[in-house]
């Protein structure tokens, strides 16, 4: 890209990084940037070296937060004996906005793919594993009291369902219930528009009325 | 099912064009690399939303295409509706459309622009895999006269090409298996670093013989059926053979056996099921009978799972497997002619659009692609009396002397010349063509070829 100036081509290259951004999106993007107010530039830049200075895993369920152990961790009104594994901190947000989950979480950060050169000692695993063995005394629940189910919300797909088994054998434990998110219809959807993977397993796991 | 009309815009040769196509035989000449078979390749794309010709689907864009994309449009008569189907293959699509969706379908390229295939059905968006098997269509182009005698992986080609045109559910598994056994060799090689261990593998075990049992199926039904056919069309094919060879010589004698002795398609799975006994399979119910025979391939893998590891390498499973052919118990790729093993790939074709006329209930459109020169007179003019009386043939050409003359009295003949199409023929309507022996001669040929299909 040849431009006349060099921090315009440095601003565009490096916003054309960023997942969802093409090219062009990244040229529109910077050149706002050069024509809006100058705090309102550095308020960007600021919020952009903060999220990275103040965001740290929390100890306990490795989600990305600001405090240690994050909100949810250390909310006594949560139930701390119901983890619900997930891939990405996207998820729990995802998870949060239905307001249904009164349990805790355990982001992984990825899932296992040997094709991506992803193994289990690439993911939050062993803190999981760890986690489960040690029961709820680490959390702001009862001392002592063991992890009641563990929620394996991975992805349903091949390397989603792949970490939900491997995670399952690893884990397992006489006492703990492990279960996985129900797949099939999405609601409001038209059956008519459902794809045969979706459909079939939806049948499968149909339910008596 | 036929292509009625055909329009494209910046794909390949083409910057614009509109072409009427006619049912019945077609014929396309012209010097090479005028754009011939570059009509086909556009058909072939709106069928199966791929070109036969090439991996790499970006060529198909018109070098210096100003909008850097090519569109194909064709309408399409079926037996019962009639469907407008549209691909538009675009590159570097602007950022309106290149979501986060976009770049997960879109494979990554080089330059890191996107790639995007749009397809439309009667004016709305359709994924590309409802797009297979509306439009049927076979093609036969020069490489797969090599079909016998070419690698087994063009032989899987050929299978799941045919099935995936006819069956959805088949098409998915296939994708999925795809997946699982990329993923399955990584791990076998990650295993054998010693940064994965041995159990992980259960999970793709159970995924790969999931996966592996309906494929394996799925080509063995295939190819019962397809032997039939294929069988049939190789002794109307192979018996004109016999005419020309001197009956009284030796060689000729043993060549007209050879040629006559019924074509046998044989299934070649890399696993091999254990032989059921006569009696188990009537008494065991369908699905207890299929969980025994996951059972049995899972313990397969078992018992090479130390290979597998030092390899790294999924030794199990359809995408190891391959097709052979048989005529009086004689292997064809071995010890067949060169002539016959094109006979065989011919029957084989005309096999496959009869399977997949009996399935969808739709005639594919038959395209082929530059295949007449490869062929010996004789074989040629087989070839376009078997074809006769399809709904729609297309024929690419360089030479319009060597297409037998009773069969271009019946087609439309196009001159392609650098890019251009001129219409230099069309068929004489049935009332109006002369009762000449010639006419009457092809119909009878056709009357023969139906005879042997009873």
């Amino acid at each position: 890209m040849q431009t006349t100036s060099a921090s315009i081509t440095t601003l565009i290259e490096e916003l054309a990084k960023l997942p969802g951004i093409g090219p062009k999106t990244a040229q529109r993007l910077t050149f706002y940037i050069l024509r809006s107010p100058t705090d309102q530039a550095r308020r960007l830049a600021e919020a952009i070296t903060r999220v990275k200075e103040n965001a740290i895993q929390c100890s306990i369920c490795c989600n990305i937060t600001e405090s240690d152990p994050c909100p949810i961790c250390a909310n006594p009104e949560r139930d701390h004996s119901l983890i619900c594994v997930v891939e990405q901190p996207l998820d729990v947000l995802a998870l949060e906005k239905t307001g249904v989950l009164r349990g805790v979480y355990h982001v992984l950060h990825g899932a296992l793919s040997p094709l991506e050169g992803i193994g289990p000692r690439d993911l939050k695993i062993d803190e999981l594993a760890a986690r489960v063995r040690a029961g709820v005394s680490a959390g702001a629940g009862a001392e002592g009291e063991p992890v009641r189910e563990v929620i394996l919300a991975t992805n349903p797909n091949q390397e989603g369902d792949y970490t939900a088994t491997y995670i399952s054998q690893a884990i397992a434990r006489p006492g703990l219930l492990l279960t996985r998110l129900a797949r099939g219809l999405p609601i409001g959807g038209d059956l008519e528009y459902a794809d045969e993977g979706t459909l079939s397993r939806a049948l499968e796991g149909r339910r008596e009325l | 099912m036929r292509v009625e009309r055909l329009r494209l815009t910046d794909f390949r040769s083409y910057r614009e064009l509109d072409l009427t196509l006619p049912a019945g035989l077609t014929v396309f000449y012209g010097r090479n690399a005028q754009g011939k078979s570059n009509l086909l390749e556009a058909i072939s794309l709106i069928a199966t939303t791929r070109s036969f010709r090439t991996s790499s689907e970006r060529e198909v864009i018109r070098w210096g295409a100003p909008g850097r994309f090519a569109r194909v449009v064709g309408d399409i008569a079926r037996s019962h509706d009639q469907l407008e189907i549209e691909v538009i293959l675009a590159e570097g699509v602007d950022d309106a459309t290149s979501t986060t969706q976009a770049s997960e379908t879109a494979p990554a390229t080089p330059t890191g622009a996107t790639f995007r295939k749009r397809v439309r059905v009667n004016g709305s968006p359709r994924r590309a895999i409802d797009l297979v098997g509306m439009a049927p269509v076979v093609v036969f182009a020069p490489t797969d006269l090599d079909l016998v005698t070419g690698g087994p992986s063009q032989r899987r080609h050929f299978l799941d090409l045919t099935l995936c045109q006819t069956n959805h559910t088949y098409c998915r598994t296939l994708s999925q298996y795809q997946k699982v056994i990329a993923q399955r060799s990584a791990l076998l090689r990650r295993i054998r670093e010693g940064l994965d261990t041995p159990q992980s593998l259960a999970y793709w075990d159970d995924q790969l013989v999931r996966l592996a049992l309906p494929i394996m199926r799925g080509r063995a039904d295939f190819l019962a059926r397809a032997s039939l056919a294929a069988a049939r069309v190789y002794r109307a094919l192979a018996s004109e053979d016999e005419a020309p060879a001197t009956p009284d010589g030796d060689e000729g004698a043993a060549r007209g056996e050879a040629d006559s002795a019924a074509l046998r398609l044989e299934y070649r799975p890399s696993y091999q099921q254990p032989q059921q006994p006569p009696d188990s399979a009537e008494t065991q119910a369908d699905q207890a009978q299929q969980a025994q025979q996951a059972q049995q391939m899972r313990a397969a893998l078992e018992v090479v799972r130390r290979r597998e590891i030092a390899q790294g390498a999924n030794v199990l499973g359809p995408h190891r497997d391959d097709l052979g052919f048989l005529a009086g118990g004689v292997d064809l790729a071995i010890y067949g002619s060169r002539g016959q093993q094109r006979t065989v790939a011919l029957a084989l074709k005309l096999a496959e659009l009869e399977y997949i006329e009996a399935e969808t209930g739709e005639q594919p459109a038959l395209l082929l692609d530059d295949v007449l020169s490869e062929l010996d007179p004789q074989r040629r003019e087989d070839l376009l009396r078997a074809v006769h009386g399809l709904d729609q043939t297309l024929v690419t050409t360089t030479d319009l002397t060597i297409a037998p003359a009773s069969a271009l009295r019946q087609a439309t003949i196009f001159e392609v010349r650098g890019g251009a199409i001129i219409q230099k023929q069309t068929p004489p309507a049935p009332e109006l063509s002369e009762a000449g022996g010639e006419n009457s001669e092809v119909r009878r040929d056709a009357a023969n070829l139906s005879g042997d299909e009873q």
